[in-house]
C-alpha cells in the first residue's frame, strides 16, 4: 500500500482513483474543487421551469446576462449556461495565456466533463497505431468504466469505427427528428456509404437508461444542457462521491498545485498547493503522484517543477486539439412540425466519415435542436428578427447541428511553456499555436458533411457554418508524449514520465495523437489502465 | 413611463404583438445595465441613427432591423431585440409564443413566410439605398475624426 497523490477530480482523476484504491492504496485528491449548485426543482421539465421559477429569465440566461449572446459574439448556437459557471470560474493566478488558440480549463469538482456532452467512443486500432498498446489491451478497461458510468448504445454501422465493447445499455429513446435521419439514412444508405463514405448510427453515450447504483434513469426532462437534475447523465463528480466514501480516501479541495518536489535523483518527494482561500503554500508527502488536472494544468505543473529544480524553462511542443466545425441544417420533412422539448437534449447520432487513411477518421455528432434557447438561432439569421421567429418556430422542429471533429498530430507548432514574472504569483502556462492547414481539412469535411446531409433530405442554410477557433475542442492533449524510447520529456507506456521517478500522467497530456474521437471515454479507461498496471 | 420601458413596449409588440409585461420590462432594463452585454456604451452616431429610425413606426422597426440583419449585424437595434427575444422565450406565456407552429403544410409555411416578409423586405432594400451611402460616410467620416484626433 502506498500513499499515491492526485491533482485534480476530473474524468480520469477520479477513475484513477476508484482503482488505486480498490487495490487497497491511500489517495488524497487535491483539488481547487469549485462545487456544483444543487440542481433547481429536479422534477421539473424544461418548459415546466419557465412557468414554475420566480426569475426564469436569471436561470436561463444568468443574473447578468453573461448566457445571452448578442449579434457579434461569434458563431456560437448555444452558450454555457448559468448553471455551469462553476465549471469555467478559476482563481486568481491560474489564468492560461494563449496566442492563436482559446484555451479553457476548469477548476471544478468534476472538472471539464462537468460541462461534456457525454459522447463515449472508443479508440479502434487505427486510432491507437501511435500508442504502445492496442485496442485488445483496452477492451477491458473501456468495459470497466461502461459499467462504472453506465453507457447506452447500440450494435450499429458506427460499429465500424468504434469497437462495441462490454456492458453498454440499451439506448435511449430517439426523439422524432433524429428517428427520421436514421430512416433517411437506412433509404439512401448505399449511395451515401459508397459515394459519400459517410455511416450514420447511434451515438455511445454516458447516460441511463435503468437505474443505476441509486441513480436514475433519463425522464427527458429536456434540462441536459442546464445540468441533469437526476444524475442519469454521467459526470465525474458521482465518482468523486463514490472515492468519498471510501475510507483510504482524502478529498483536499481548494488547493492549487503550483510544483512537485524532487530529490537529487529526481525521485518525488512532495508536491507544493497554496491555498486558494489565502494561507500560504504546503507541502504533501507521496510515494506517487498522478497528475491528472487536465493536458493545459497538468503541463504547467510539469513546467513549474524543472523551474523549481534546475531553473530552466522548458517549451513543450506538441499540443493537439480537435479541429471542429458546426453545421447547421434543417430538414425539409419536419418542417412544420412541432418542435419536441422533453427529449434528451444533445447527439443523439453519429456520423462517420471514412478518408483514404483510417487516421484521418472525420468523426460527427449530429445534434437535433429540441430545448436550445432561440436567440442565438434567430439573431443569426439574415432576415428581420419577426421573420426571423416565425422562420424559427417553423422549422424549430427540423433543425439540426452537425459537429464536425477531426484529428490532431502532433506539431513543433503547437507549444506549452511558462510565463513568469514579478507581477505573478506563479508562472502560468503559455500556449501558442501557428496554423497548421486546419481550415483548409475543416473546410473540405465541411464540404462533405454537408453533401452527405442533402442526400439525406436536408437544407444547409448558406453562410451559417462556423469553423470554431482552436482550443473550442477542450480535447487537449500530447505535451508529454507516450515513447518507449525513454526519451527525455516523454513518458512510458504505463504514462510514468521519463525525467523524474513516480510521477504520473493520466489525463490526455501522453497522448501521442490525437483521433477525431472525443477523448474524454479513453482518458477515463486509460487512467484505469495506468492504475491497473503501475499500482 | 422611461425610454427603455418604451422601448421594450415598441420592441415586444414587434417581435411578439403583444405588451410586454413587467417582469420583460424591468428584465429588459437590467440587461441594459448589465456590463457584459455592453449595450449602455457609447454607440457611434450611425448606430443610434438607425435605432431612432427604427423605434419611429413598427414597420420601421422591421425594415431597419432587416437591413441590420443583412448589412450591420452589430446595430444597437439588432442587439437589443436580440436581449428582448432572450428575455421572451424564458417567460411564459411569451415563450410559448415562439414555440407555437402555424397550420400549414411545408411548402405553404415557406410561400407564407416569404409573403409575410415581403413588404419588410422591399422597405429594407429601400433604406439600403439610404443607408448604405450614410454607414459608409458616417464610417469615413470616424476614421478622419480619429486620425485628426491622433
Amino acid at each position: 500500500m502506498s500513499k499515491v497523490v492526485v491533482v485534480g477530480s476530473g474524468a480520469s482523476g477520479v477513475h484513477f482513483a476508484l482503482s488505486a484504491l480498490a487495490k487497497g492504496h491511500e489517495v488524497t485528491m487535491l483539488d481547487v474543487g469549485n462545487e456544483r449548485p444543487a440542481p433547481i426543482n429536479p422534477a421539473d421539465s424544461f418548459n415546466d421551469l419557465k412557468a414554475s421559477l420566480d426569475d426564469p429569465a436569471a436561470y436561463f440566461l444568468g443574473s447578468d446576462f453573461s448566457s445571452v449572446l448578442l449579434p457579434g459574439a461569434g458563431g456560437e448556437y448555444y452558450g454555457f449556461p448559468p448553471s455551469k459557471d462553476y465549471v469555467f470560474s478559476r482563481p486568481a493566478g491560474a489564468e492560461v495565456c494563449a496566442r492563436g488558440f482559446n484555451p479553457i480549463v476548469s477548476f471544478a469538482r468534476g472538472g471539464l466533463a462537468e460541462a461534456w456532452t457525454a459522447g463515449v467512443y472508443p479508440f479502434n486500432d487505427d486510432d491507437l497505431a501511435d500508442f504502445p498498446f492496442s485496442y485488445a489491451d483496452m477492451a477491458p478497461y473501456y468495459a470497466e468504466v461502461a459499467l462504472r458510468i453506465g453507457v447506452s448504445g447500440v450494435r450499429d454501422d458506427l460499429e465500424r469505427f468504434m469497437p462495441f465493447h462490454d456492458n453498454i445499455m440499451a439506448p435511449l429513446d430517439l426523439d422524432r427528428h433524429s428517428n427520421w435521419l436514421l430512416h433517411a439514412y437506412a433509404a439512401r444508405r448505399d449511395r451515401l456509404n459508397d459515394r459519400h463514405r459517410c455511416f450514420v448510427g447511434r451515438s455511445r453515450i454516458a447516460v441511463l437508461t435503468a437505474e443505476k447504483d441509486g441513480r436514475q434513469p433519463c425522464s427527458y426532462l429536456g434540462r441536459c444542457l442546464w445540468g441533469c437534475p437526476s444524475d442519469a447523465l454521467y459526470t465525474p463528480s458521482i465518482s468523486l462521491a463514490e472515492c468519498r466514501a471510501h475510507p483510504g480516501f482524502t478529498y483536499a479541495p481548494r488547493h492549487f498545485v503550483t510544483h512537485f518536489r524532487v530529490d537529487g535523483k529526481r525521485r518525488l518527494r512532495g508536491v507544493i498547493a497554496e491555498s486558494t482561500e489565502g494561507g500560504g503554500a504546503c507541502e504533501i508527502g507521496a510515494d506517487a503522484l498522478v497528475l491528472a488536472a487536465g493536458t493545459l494544468s497538468s503541463t504547467r505543473i510539469f513546467l513549474n517543477s524543472i523551474r523549481e529544480h534546475c531553473g530552466e524553462v522548458m517549451v513543450l511542443p506538441g499540443l493537439m486539439d480537435n479541429p471542429q466545425a458546426l453545421v447547421p441544417f434543417a430538414s425539409w420533412k419536419l418542417i412544420g412540425e412541432q418542435c419536441e422539448t422533453s427529449t434528451y437534449q444533445f447527439h443523439q447520432l453519429g456520423m462517420g466519415i471514412e478518408t483514404d487513411s483510417p487516421k484521418e477518421y472525420i468523426h460527427c455528432q449530429v445534434t437535433t435542436l429540441g430545448a436550445a434557447l432561440a436567440h442565438p438561432i434567430v439573431q443569426g439569421l439574415p432576415v428581420d428578427a419577426r421573420t426571423g421567429l416565425r422562420v424559427f418556430r417553423n422549422v424549430r422542429g427540423a433543425l439540426g447541428i452537425v459537429n464536425i471533429n477531426l484529428h490532431d498530430d502532433r506539431s513543433g507548432d503547437s507549444t506549452v511553456t511558462l510565463e513568469a514574472g514579478d507581477d505573478l504569483p506563479n508562472p502560468r502556462a503559455l500556449v501558442e499555436c501557428a496554423p497548421r492547414g486546419q481550415t483548409r481539412r475543416l473546410r473540405e469535411a465541411v464540404r462533405v458533411v454537408k453533401s452527405a446531409l442533402r442526400q439525406l433530405g436536408c437544407f444547409v442554410p448558406p453562410g451559417m457554418t462556423y469553423l470554431r477557433p482552436p482550443g473550442s475542442s477542450v480535447h487537449y492533449a500530447g505535451t508529454v508524449p507516450m515513447a518507449t524510447d525513454g526519451a527525455t520529456l516523454t513518458a512510458s507506456e504505463l504514462c510514468e514520465s521519463h525525467d523524474f521517478d513516480n510521477v504520473y500522467f493520466v489525463d490526455g497530456t501522453t497522448f501521442p495523437f490525437l483521433p477525431a474521437k472525443n477523448i474524454t471515454f479513453t482518458l477515463m479507461a486509460n487512467a484505469v489502465r495506468v492504475a491497473d498496471n503501475a499500482f | 413611463m422611461n425610454d427603455l420601458a418604451g422601448e421594450c413596449g415598441a420592441l415586444c409588440r414587434y417581435l411578439v404583438d403583444r405588451d410586454a409585461d413587467d417582469y420583460v420590462v424591468g428584465k429588459y432594463e437590467a440587461g441594459h445595465r448589465a456590463e457584459v452585454l455592453g449595450l449602455q456604451a457609447g454607440a457611434s452616431a450611425f448606430d443610434r441613427l438607425l435605432l431612432r429610425v427604427g423605434l419611429l413606426h413598427p414597420l420601421m422597426t422591421r425594415a431597419v432591423d432587416g437591413y441590420a440583419a443583412l448589412l450591420f449585424k452589430r446595430a444597437l437595434l439588432r442587439k437589443k431585440v436580440t436581449l428582448l427575444i432572450a428575455i421572451l422565450e424564458t417567460r411564459p406565456p411569451f415563450s410559448s409564443l415562439l414555440d407555437r407552429v402555424d397550420d400549414a403544410r411545408p411548402a405553404a409555411l415557406v410561400v407564407r413566410m416569404l409573403i409575410g416578409a415581403l413588404p419588410a423586405i422591399l422597405i429594407a432594400v429601400v433604406l439600403a439605398v439610404v443607408f448604405i451611402p450614410l454607414q459608409l460616410s458616417f464610417g469615413v467620416g470616424a476614421v478622419l475624426r480619429g486620425r485628426a484626433g491622433a
